[in-house]
């Protein structure tokens, strides 16, 4: 029996990518973006003498925020929409198996992250160096927003496999707004009596570490992305990715139409 | 049939309540930079911030410039500065490093006739960036210019000038020495204003500076002037 | 199993054994009996209608036979193999009913993808792509979108998607609803043609006259149960017709026996 196939997966993900690209999703996420870039500029003039932090500030910011947010609203739609609207019936009818369906469908969402991704960090650096600033150190911030940017996906199309909508829209954002707490998280779980403090300490080993994927707060100041960060960073949030899209896999096995 | 107007003027109601509301609030309410200014308490702020720490210290930062801003605008009499410890200690809790944070915000806090929290911003941020030779010299401003305390300023410049720095922070400690030794020479220390004015001449003459080389010598020629005036009667006298 | 025996079952295309198929009892709503005990042989070359009321297991029975959904009790053998077996579905081809394919694609865009997911070789799916746009007469709308399609040309484009893979067996489901008299003349006729070609082919319809034309067996779905079943011709020799059956049905279905 075929599990899986390559040619399945890149014919669905292609399908997946020019589907987003022609519903003007991503158009709609990148005018979001340029638009936070162009409103930072003037904003940066206000800032006594820190135009080049606050455009670099916001700029990572919305970098992230719009790469992650299209990637969790796109892919918390992709699965139930092809239930709702039987698309799904076309494609299982073939010799599809639901693993290539649902990794074909995770990975051209991932292949438009990382296009949105790319545009995004090509504006912002050329507007940083237009401004002057030393663009190298801030690179490294760039893969990280990717690996965050794919966990969001996979986690996005991992819920959507089994739930509906908006409650994977609620889920995977609540784990990505938590996943860049967890230092918060553990700090409360200090402050609580014996067993809630090991249960939510515990809970909170068990989360995505959002934060480990992210430099941004610390990149304007020099702080690099060094080899064992970045080698954390990568195991950490493909990890999370394998996590997500088998669970999603196991679920979608199960699935009827 | 007659048309139902109802709705029409519902609306026509809600909107002329709704732009008068901002016109009144805009006209009068908004009269007082100080009762607008509230910052998000560093606590809350931080642990909203989701990650997004740098861009909140920004938004506060440009927030705080705002509010001192339009405080600075108004008539000497009637400014009322508000909270602005708080929204400083929000940005710099946002971001440790936050320079323009602690040197503007102390020179803002001075302007308040708040010095001491002008002072305590200072030390708090180099409580997170010790020996930072920019927060140094602030201080020492600080407490020559608004505490009145040359001692402590003295010892602030001479920490901002202590050896070892590196390249970009060459302007900091000349500037630090010349404030330093200025005010090692009126506080009558002239063993401190001397190896001061010395180091400054030494490195004035390796870059080639005249003009400074020139100052530093004339203040090493008024400190041996000085030096010779008070040994001399001692000499006579044995 | 003896050798004789193995060598029928290996021929038939289709068979179901005491298929049935229970939608769990969800909030407000009860348990529901999709398909009841269904059994059915289908040979290779056979066009076989499934008739019944709406609502009567007709979908149901077409996604099991695709895996799509699992039965709850019985078995199905789809070319001797379990229907959830990837594999087994490179042999067939399905029209779902009311299709509502990926609308952002062009007509031909369409076709090249479901090509693709039969692993097909880019100039074998080019070629089936360029013949069956021309066989279902779209090739003028070939780079259109599928949002600005009728119902007709979207009826159309699906036909031609279940049979890019060149399939031994075609599932229909309900391929005349909604179409004008000119449309549903020409997917008989498109229908016919497939047969003459010798695939075997399966579909659910209500439209009595269509089903009689082309079939040569039919069954008759009633609350989930196959209540009857015949050949076309033994109908004709019997002198009775496919609505007179289909009504008797309907109306007292444990009373009609099974004519095979």
């Amino acid at each position: 029996m075929t599990l899986m196939s390559a040619g399945h997966i890149v014919a669905l993900a292609h399908q997946t990518w020019r589907e987003l690209l022609r519903e003007r999703l991503v158009s709609g996420a990148l005018l979001a973006s340029v638009v936070i870039l162009l409103i930072a500029i003037p904003l940066g003039g206000l800032s006594l003498g820190q135009d080049g932090r606050i455009l670099a500030d916001l700029g990572f910011a919305s970098l992230e925020v719009t790469s992650v947010l299209l990637v969790i609203v796109a892919g918390a739609q992709m699965l139930p929409r092809e239930w709702e609207r039987r698309t799904s019936f076309l494609v299982l009818s073939k010799p599809v198996s639901r693993t290539s369906f649902l990794l074909g469908k995770a990975f051209g969402l991932l292949a438009m992250g990382t296009l949105l991704v790319c545009i995004q960090a090509v504006i912002l650096l050329a507007l940083l160096a237009l401004r002057g600033l030393e663009i190298g150190p801030l690179l490294g911030q760039l893969p990280l927003v990717l690996l965050q940017t794919m966990v969001a996906a996979s986690l996005a199309v991992g819920f959507s496999a089994f739930a509906s909508t908006p409650v994977t829209l609620l889920a995977t954002l609540a784990l990505y707004v938590t996943g860049h707490n967890l230092d918060s998280l553990q700090g409360l779980a200090a402050q609580l009596p014996w067993p809630s403090k090991t249960l939510l300490s515990a809970i909170g080993h068990l989360l995505p570490d959002f934060s480990l994927l992210d430099l941004k707060n610390r990149i304007i100041h020099g702080q690099r992305l060094t080899p064992e960060l970045a080698l954390a960073a990568v195991i950490h949030g493909v990890s999370w990715c394998v996590l997500a899209l088998s669970t999603g896999i196991l679920a979608f096995h199960r699935r009827e139409a | 049939m007659k048309p139902d107007l109802s709705p029409g003027l519902a609306l026509l109601a809600a909107a002329f309540m709704a732009v008068s509301t901002h016109v009144l609030a805009t006209g009068h309410l908004a009269e007082d930079p100080a009762r607008d200014y509230r910052p998000l308490p560093a606590r809350y702020a931080k642990l909203l911030a989701t990650d997004f720490d740098a861009l909140w210290a920004d938004m506060a930062w440009l927030a705080f410039l705002q509010h001192d801003g339009a405080v600075m605008a108004m008539e000497e009499s009637e400014r009322r500065f508000g909270d602005m410890e708080a929204g400083l200690v929000t940005v710099t809790t946002l971001d440790p490093d936050y320079l323009a944070a602690y040197t503007f915000g102390s020179w803002a806090l001075g302007d308040a006739d708040r010095p001491r929290a002008a002072q305590g911003l200072l030390e708090r941020g180099l409580a997170h960036r010790p020996g930072d030779r920019q927060l140094l010299y602030q201080l020492g401003f600080v407490r020559f210019l608004l505490l009145r305390d040359p001692d402590g300023a003295i010892r602030a410049f001479t920490a901002a000038a202590a050896p070892g720095a590196r390249p970009q922070d060459h302007g900091i400690v000349r500037n630090a020495m010349k404030m330093a030794a200025g005010l090692a020479e009126r506080r009558n220390d002239p063993d401190l204003a001397g190896r001061l004015w010395r180091a400054i001449a030494e490195d004035a003459r390796r870059r080639g500076d005249e003009r400074l080389a020139g100052v530093a010598r004339r203040a090493l020629e008024r400190l041996r002037r000085e030096r010779a005036s008070v040994t001399a009667p001692a000499r006579s006298d044995r | 199993m003896p050798e004789g025996e193995a060598a029928i079952v290996s021929e038939l295309v289709l068979e179901a054994s005491g298929l049935s198929k229970t939608y769990a009892a969800q909030i407000g709503q009860p348990a529901r009996h999709a398909l009841v005990d269904l059994d059915l042989i289908i040979r290779p070359g056979e066009t076989f209608g499934l008739l019944g009321p709406n609502g009567a297991g007709k979908t149901t029975s077409q996604k099991l036979f695709l895996g799509l959904a699992r039965p709850t009790r019985g078995t199905i053998r789809v070319f001797g193999q379990s229907p959830e077996n990837p594999d087994v579905r490179n042999r067939i081809g399905y029209l779902p009913e009311n299709p509502y394919f990926y609308q952002h694609l062009t007509g031909e865009e369409f076709l090249r993808f479901c090509g693709g997911l039969f692993n097909l070789p880019r100039h074998v799916v080019d070629a089936r792509t360029d013949q069956l746009l021309v066989q279902v007469r779209m090739q003028e709308a070939r780079k259109a979108q599928l949002k600005k399609y009728s119902k007709g040309m979207l009826q159309r484009v699906g036909i031609a998607q279940a049979l890019i893979n060149d399939p031994e067996l075609v599932l229909l489901d309900e391929p005349m609803s909604g179409l004008d008299p000119v449309g549903r003349h020409e997917f008989r006729e498109l229908i016919l043609d497939l047969k003459r070609q010798g695939k075997t082919i399966f579909f659910n319809s209500h439209i009595l006259s269509d089903v009689a034309e082309i079939c040569d067996r039919v069954g008759i779905l009633v609350e989930g149960r196959l209540a009857a079943e015949a050949a076309v011709d033994d109908l004709k020799r019997q002198g009775r017709d496919l609505e007179t059956l289909f009504m008797e049905t309907v109306r007292a279905p444990k009373a009609v026996a099974a004519t095979a």
